[in-house]
């Protein structure tokens, strides 16, 4: 699918917490991700903006996957997020990503940071990446996303995604859960002669199929919808 | 010696932009030794500002109930120049907030408000030229990311530069897009031509400065300038905040609008080429 | 005379990620609050205080609060306020500026020279009002 292939734009969003050093790495960390680990991919979203009322981060951040990074467990930045955008793909919090790293120097001014301090922007850095990649849909080394997590469909909301067996590949349709909890809503039998067409002409809408493997699919789905079904029982 | 006027406020005693309304005609009557009308006393006894009225006139409301315009409409009254206290606000991104009493922030704002009320063209054409400038305007957007770009759907003219000429008659006002706005940032610093100065198509007619970039401001049009607007070199952030009405630099006086329009663009065409850019877009 | 944590003057600067001005905003706070005036000022976390936590609120609300905000957005201002805070002055870095044509500050992630020396200004500036405050009875 040729959307799939183009990177999502994800945003992140700091609490840059000026009261303790991890706020500072927060921050830094971010400013590491959009501009050295994964430029072009990544928006950063201006908490205090944020939380002023900005339409375009708002919008944003309601319309794209979203990450977070929270210097504390107070999670200001994850708090404000929710509230005002909706959920978010993945939250984080330095203290926590910290542990078992070299203890941070205190210091919070760029001026007065450490080689430890700095290491650590790289460590957050890295990890928020990965997280990065994963709410795009883009893949970084030979790490698929987990099953269940948010694929990339064109409006990259982040849906929740399913996997099926196509002549023996592998194939994940963005939305599938929520087409077959449609069809079970609406009474649509496994073993019913309708079950092929109607799975796939409601499948085609978020995933483009070749005609010469539409049988293909068509079994493959229905198969993956009496699973579906028999696991819910 | 500075143009003195009188000025028109509203009574606005029950909302927030009333006070602001009554702090900036203070402030503009101090500072051009004006005369204030109040505008209870001369809804009942007009001829005790006779004398007054025969300064130039400027109405200040507060929202748009637009008590002091009725009033001076219902007088006759001849209107220099106003001020719609809200709607200024509005386009600022600011408020007049919720308290009677205005805080420190509002009474900046009531400041800058006050030099845009008293910011002069050259003699004989601010009058015509507020008019002929302030029909409101309709903007198309274009989003990209958590950016959203405005572009005025008529009226405006656009060359290739980001820079906009707005035209009335055989005038022209040029000023910097909000694309090339967001692109600079928040501007330190802009200067203006000398009024009189001609200028080509595309010369430079003043600049902009952010901490990002200094910028020429490339006229769209031919012409001579007849005025600056000094708001924007004091406080060069108006055009950040309104880059197509309030944000203007200059004016000219148009040379010869029907071959320079041959090269530029118009809103729907401006609108595909910030579409273009936007995806280059690097804040 | 050293001042009880309660009775310092807070510092509040905005922070904003994206610009430059949001980390001058920030390093300035930093050098009044640990270098020029340590005693007598401290700071506090603008999201904190906009998720409406009670210590900050009350901090805000019974202390005099100095304002510092990148550009004319005025995030830290407009929060402050909004949780009903004790805003003795509303700094702009962008101000800061006007004496610097030609300045090159640096990035949103990293002050140049210009950056540090306008920074250093911006400091001195709010230092010289924290102590206004703190010695000033009548204010």
């Amino acid at each position: 699918m040729s959307m799939a292939e183009e990177p999502i734009k994800v945003g992140i969003i700091s609490c840059a917490g000026e009261e303790i050093p991890e706020g500072t790495i927060s921050r830094l960390a971010v400013r590491r991700v959009l501009e050295h680990l994964r430029p072009g991919q990544t928006v950063s979203i201006c908490l205090p903006l944020f939380l002023a009322g900005n339409e375009g981060e708002r919008d944003f951040a309601r319309n794209f996957p979203t990450i977070i990074i929270d210097g504390c467990d107070k999670r200001c930045a994850q708090w404000g997020t929710e509230k005002h955008s909706g959920p978010v793909n993945a939250a984080f919090v330095v203290t926590e990503m910290l542990k078992g790293a070299p203890p941070l120097s205190g210091a919070r001014s760029g001026r007065d940071l450490t080689e430890a301090d700095l290491a650590a922007v790289e460590l957050v850095a890295e990890q928020l990446a990965a997280a990065l990649d994963q709410a795009a849909g883009t893949y970084t080394g030979s790490q698929p996303a987990a099953a269940g997590t948010s694929s990339a469909c064109g409006c990259a909301v982040g849906l929740p995604s399913g996997t099926i067996q196509v002549n023996g590949k592998t194939i994940e349709i963005a939305g599938l859960p929520l087409i077959f909890q449609q069809c079970q809503e609406d009474g649509l039998a496994a073993g019913s002669p309708d079950t092929p067409a109607r799975l796939l002409a409601v499948v085609r809408v978020y995933h483009a199929v070749d005609d010469s493997e539409e049988q293909a699919y068509a079994a493959a789905l229905v198969e993956a919808y009496r699973t579906s079904l028999a696991s819910d029982r | 010696m500075a143009e003195r006027f009188a000025v028109l406020p509203c009574n606005g005693l029950d909302k927030a932009v009333g006070p602001l309304a009554r702090e900036i005609a203070l402030a503009v009557v101090e500072a051009c030794q004006g005369e204030l009308v109040c505008p209870v006393l001369f809804n009942n006894l007009p001829a005790r500002y006779t004398k007054a009225l025969e300064l130039p006139l400027i109405v200040i409301d507060g929202c748009g109930t637009r008590c002091a315009t009725k009033l001076a409409g219902e007088h006759e009254l001849k209107t220099a120049r106003k001020l719609q206290v809200a709607e200024a606000l509005k386009l600022m991104g600011e408020s007049a907030g919720e308290s009677l009493t205005p805080d420190a922030q509002r009474l900046a704002l009531c400041r800058l408000l006050t030099e845009r009320l008293l910011s002069a063209p050259e003699e004989g054409t601010a009058l015509d030229s507020e008019a002929a400038f302030a029909e409101p305007v309709e903007y198309a957007t274009v989003t990209h990311d958590k950016f959203i770009f405005r572009i005025p759907r008529q009226g405006y003219l656009f060359n290739e530069n980001h820079c906009w000429a707005r035209l009335a008659g055989n005038r022209a006002r040029v000023g910097i897009s909000d694309y090339m706005q967001q692109e600079l940032g928040d501007l330190t610093f802009c200067e203006l031509p000398e009024v009189g100065t001609e200028v080509g198509q595309f010369d430079a007619v003043g600049s902009v400065e952010s901490v990002k970039a200094v910028s020429d401001i490339i006229s769209p049009v031919s012409g001579r300038v007849v005025a600056v607007n000094p708001a924007v070199a004091e406080t060069p952030e108006i055009i950040n905040e309104d880059p197509y009405v309030h944000g203007w630099v200059a004016e000219l006086e148009l040379h010869d609008l029907e071959s320079d329009r041959a090269l530029l663009l118009e809103g729907e065409a401006y609108l595909a080429l910030v579409r273009q850019k936007a995806t280059d877009y690097r804040p | 005379m050293a001042e009880s944590a309660s009775s310092k003057v807070l510092v509040i600067p905005c922070s904003g990620i994206g610009k430059v001005h949001g980390l001058m905003a920030r390093e300035a706070t930093y050098r009044v609050v640990e270098g020029l005036e340590p005693e007598t000022s401290d700071t506090l976390c603008l999201a904190l205080l906009v998720k409406g936590d009670e210590e900050a609120v009350a901090a805000v609300r019974t202390r005099p609060c100095i304002t510092i905000d990148g550009c004319p957005k005025l995030c830290s201002y407009k929060n402050v306020q909004l949780a009903g805070g004790n805003i003795a002055e509303s700094v702009r870095v962008v101000d800061a500026f006007k004496g610097h044509k030609g300045a090159q500050p640096g990035t949103a992630t990293e002050l140049a020279g210009d950056g540090w020396t306008i920074t250093d200004e911006i400091a001195q500036q709010i230092a010289a009002r924290v102590r206004e405050l703190c010695g000033g009875e009548e204010q």
